[in-house]
């Protein structure tokens, strides 16, 4: 287990060069710089080539690259064309923010997703499983931006009310802050919920044709006994798989809730970078939003050992 | 045999015992009107070939058929004085794996893999015996000592994969054996395991229920497991009882053609070596689609018109000896239903 889990973590190094890259390079393609906007679009400047100097945008792209890797090493991330402040500095104040909400989705939906899951491969074929399962396909379509500004609109339309958006910090009122984000992060834990609750089906139906289930009965357990300790803790190593497929799904969800929620996370800050060509403030969103990423995942394989010993003595 | 006869005498009793299952495509009519009883302490062994019902039987016994599809459509179980297939699941619960434990065939796959032996085994004696925590423990560890598993305390963190199939069979028979059942249901115990285990098994499951009194349903398609350890023997046939009787009863005058067809298909040690054995032509026959009267005229070489027009019931050829032909036990005294 120990060896397994020092190659999961190794292998994080390539795949976060490969990330480097591609967070460097794609806002590069866009055409047109922060220098070339500040001089033609907004005139702060007569001189586009004295400013991309200044700037270090003049650099050949590669040498670009190199001085922003090897300042990651010495903790610099590099600071926003616009302000010059250091990037990291707006990041630290906005990933948690975003981080809670993705999360706090993720567990609304594991919670809610897994004891209907459950009940539905229980109940299978019965008028409850039929009513989760067709609830299931329509969770699965509905976008989360649609059902943001529906639920948004809706109540102010026709009952001249609507749901209290804005934001709270946790130390400054912890209820309130927990209640501003409950709607964002439940809707964007209703796509996450519909494949969680299909997985946990699927894998619930196959355990219970195991013969250990049969044992388990031939005790004398209750259902719950069954269905819980012995059912669900083998039914939930593939779940966890779907879960940790979520993650980024969760995150993407974040942005767009905290542009119709009026939440200070990374989202509305990523786009800002893209918008104007802020290259060391979106690189820097982009990369830790993935290390995010790939830290979830390297936390559901460890999980395996812990629901399934087969793996962890291996 | 009515309902009060003979009553201390019988731990369990079934009569016309039916389980079907319904499929798309048809009934299955797994277990079609069985009627036998097992005495207290006793072996009783039920053999036949795969798909004659006799899993599903037992299983019936615990009322553990996976419903839908299967259903118990007929019969009565009784088990020392209760109706098993009157009373409630919870009441039902309370006997299950306590008063009758069960073993199944396959032990790769009948523990949990992700609990260990220790939580497998003490579960049942915190439901049924209130056991908690340290004496659970202790028990558990006497009980997989008792089943021959060295080192049981370190044993007793381990989890499934950890052991051999043997091993894992002995779990499985700690297991049952951990609430002192009455009733031992072991069905196919041994049909996954290698020989030299197979013998260990059959060894411990019949120490266990001499030392304990526990009357023992084995369920089983080895000839050999039941001259060696049953008392008596059910034959099964297509969901029915074709022949019963003690095992010398069934190993030394066989009566109906199929038990005679098994016992020739089995080689012998104390017969001539260059005899070759016999096996019985055909295929079991579709439980959906049975033949008209006896199931097994297709594959009878004696069968006779009578075959084909009524069913034969069990009929005496001697004491406690029952056979369902026409043609061996003829037209005999008829008992049973």
């Amino acid at each position: 287990m120990r060896t397994y889990a020092i190659q999961r973590v190794l292998l994080l190094v390539p795949t976060l060069l490969v990330l480097s890259i591609i967070s460097f390079s794609l806002i590069r393609f866009i055409p047109g710089d922060a220098a070339w906007m500040m001089v033609d679009e907004l005139g702060y400047a007569d001189d586009i080539e004295a400013l991309q100097e200044r700037l270090g945008l003049n650099e050949p792209v590669p040498t670009q690259y190199v001085k922003w890797v090897t300042g990651f090493f010495r903790g610099d991330f590099g600071r926003s064309l616009w302000d010059g402040s250091p990037a990291v500095d707006e990041l630290v104040r906005r990933l948690p923010v975003t981080l809670e909400l993705a999360f706090f989705s993720l567990f609304l939906s594991a919670i809610v997703a897994i004891p209907i899951g459950v009940f539905s491969a229980v109940r299978q074929d019965t008028k409850g499983d039929y009513i989760v399962r067709s609830t299931v396909v329509l969770a699965d379509a509905v976008p989360h931006f649609w059902l943001a500004t529906l639920i948004l609109v809706l109540p102010a339309v026709y009952i001249g009310w609507s749901p209290p958006v804005g934001w709270h910090s946790l130390s400054e009122d912890p209820v309130k802050h927990l209640l501003l984000l409950l709607l964002p992060a439940a809707i964007i834990s209703v796509s996450s919920a519909a494949s969680l609750v299909r997985i946990t089906r699927t894998m619930m139906l196959e355990v219970l044709r195991q013969e250990y289930i049969r044992t388990a009965w031939s005790k004398g357990l209750s259902e719950r006994s069954v269905m819980y300790r012995h059912a669900l803790k083998n039914a939930l190593i593939p779940v966890i798989t779907v879960f940790g497929l979520r993650v980024p799904n969760a995150l993407n969800g974040s942005v767009v809730m905290e542009a119709v929620f009026g939440i200070p996370g990374l989202g509305r800050w990523t786009i800002d970078a893209i918008n104007f060509r802020d290259y060391p403030q979106l690189q820097v969103a982009l990369m830790f939003t993935a290390i995010t990423v790939l830290v979830a995942n390297l936390i559901v394989d460890l999980a395996y050992g812990w629901l399934d010993p087969r793996v962890r003595y291996k | 045999m009515t309902e009060f006869g003979e009553f201390s005498e019988h731990l369990l009793t079934v009569e016309g015992l039916k389980t079907h299952f319904f499929t798309p495509t048809g009934v299955v009519r797994a277990v079609d009107g069985i009627s036998y009883d097992v005495r207290e302490g006793e072996t009783l062994a039920i053999v036949g070939e795969s798909g004659c019902g006799k899993s599903v039987g037992a299983l019936s016994i615990m009322r553990l058929v996976a419903s839908p599809p299967g259903r118990i459509v007929d019969g009565q179980v009784n088990f020392d004085g209760i109706d098993l297939l009157a009373i409630s699941e919870q009441q039902m619960r309370t006997i299950r794996g306590n008063r009758i434990a069960m073993i199944f065939q396959e032990p790769m796959t009948s523990l949990n893999p992700v609990l260990t032996i220790g939580k497998q085994i003490t579960e049942s004696l915190e439901l049924h015996l209130k056991m908690e925590g340290a004496q659970a423990q202790q028990r558990a560890i006497e009980l997989l000592e008792m089943v021959g598993i060295p080192d049981a305390p370190s044993r007793l963190k381990q989890y499934p994969h950890q052991f051999s199939g043997g091993m894992r069979q002995r779990v499985m028979i700690a297991m049952a054996m951990s609430c002192n059942p009455r009733l031992l249901i072991a069905d196919e115990p041994t049909t996954a395991l290698d020989v030299t285990i197979q013998a260990q098994i059959l060894e411990l499951i019949k120490d266990l229920s001499a030392q304990m009194g526990t009357a023992v349903i084995i369920i089983t398609h080895n000839l050999g497991v039941v001259a060696r350890y049953a008392d008596r023997v059910n034959v099964m046939y297509a969901g029915k009882i074709i022949e019963r009787g003690t095992a010398l009863d069934i190993y030394e005058n066989p009566q109906h053609p199929y038990t005679q067809g098994l016992l020739d298909s089995v080689p012998r040690l104390d017969e001539d070596r260059k005899q070759r054995l016999e096996s019985i032509e055909g295929m079991p026959p579709d439980l959906m689609e049975l033949p008209s009267g006896c199931a097994f005229r297709p594959r009878c070489r004696f069968a006779v018109e009578r075959c084909a027009e009524e069913i034969p019931p069990l009929m005496a050829v001697g004491d406690g000896h029952t056979a369902a032909c026409w043609v061996t036990v003829g037209t005999a005294s008829e008992v049973g239903a």
